[in-house]
């Protein structure tokens, strides 16, 4: 039972329909889309480089830490071998 | 349609051409819904250009299930995606007396532009919910189960937006 209303909004339908994107529209949602993804396996991989820079400074350090340790023990005993060196 | 469906599939398997032929293959009917529920061309194609975004991601995130169309899963998140548009009020400023070149006959472009003005300005009183259904249904001309399944709702609650969309514009706009 179509009334004026109907061919009101009918007529909104008829006069739109050639409605289009503009030029260039897909690219640039193409554009967006690649900008998106490459942009989160950036991030991943920044977070992967920064784990691993992480992890490769422990184990400097844990290294470093191990010959200090070496090196105080070494130093300890020539102080106890100088003292009773002493002695003597 | 099994074209979009099959680069739909490609897309998730990480094909990056494949989401090129969902694209080129709505990208018309799109804008112009987004457009009509907007009411104008600019604020539409930024409507869909979200609603492409998401709808990769959810691809690739295999968040499609595959129950809908293709075209009506896409109809879905474009219709939200205006919806959001609408309640927010962010639409685009723009001079009345620059119109951006849209590459087609400068009439027809200049009459259509009047026609979303003039649609827009006619639904502009209506909730959210009702100016998406009567679009849908009575510009877009979508059954009212197709409708239904775009809302994610029932075929029921439609016809009661409708009926109510209806009398609001009868009464001049004023939902009573």
């Amino acid at each position: 039972m179509a009334d004026d209303l109907d061919d009101e909004l009918r007529g909104f339908a008829e006069r739109t329909e050639g409605v289009h994107a503009s030029p260039g529209f897909e690219a640039r949602v193409l554009t967006k889309i690649q900008s998106e993804t490459p942009a989160w396996d950036a991030g991943v991989l920044r977070f992967g480089r920064a784990m691993l820079f992480v992890a490769a400074l422990s184990a400097v350090v844990g290294v470093f830490a191990g010959v200090r340790s070496a090196d105080d023990e070494t130093d300890a005993s020539a102080t106890a071998y100088g003292m009773e060196e002493l002695d003597w | 349609m099994d074209d979009l469906r099959e680069a739909i599939r490609r897309a998730a398997d990480g094909d990056p051409r494949a989401f090129r032929t969902v694209v080129s293959q709505t990208s018309a009917r799109l804008v112009r819904l987004a457009a009509r529920l907007v009411g104008s061309i600019e604020d539409g194609e930024d409507v869909v250009q979200e609603a492409y975004v998401k709808a990769h991601r959810a691809i690739v995130d295999g968040k499609f299930d595959g129950k809908s169309r293709v075209e009506t899963w896409l109809y879905r998140i474009v219709t939200n995606t205006a919806i959001d548009v609408l309640r927010s009020g962010k639409r685009r400023e723009r001079p009345t007396d620059v119109l951006p070149d849209t590459g087609w006959d400068g009439a027809a472009a200049a009459e259509a532009r009047i026609a979303l003005a003039e649609l827009a300005k006619r639904l502009e009183a209506l909730p959210e919910d009702q100016r998406v259904a009567i679009v849908l249904k009575n510009v877009e001309g979508l059954s009212s189960g197709e409708v239904a399944e775009v809302l994610g709702t029932t075929e029921g609650a439609v016809e009661q937006r409708l009926v109510r969309a209806r009398a609001a514009l009868r009464n001049g706009g004023q939902n009573g």
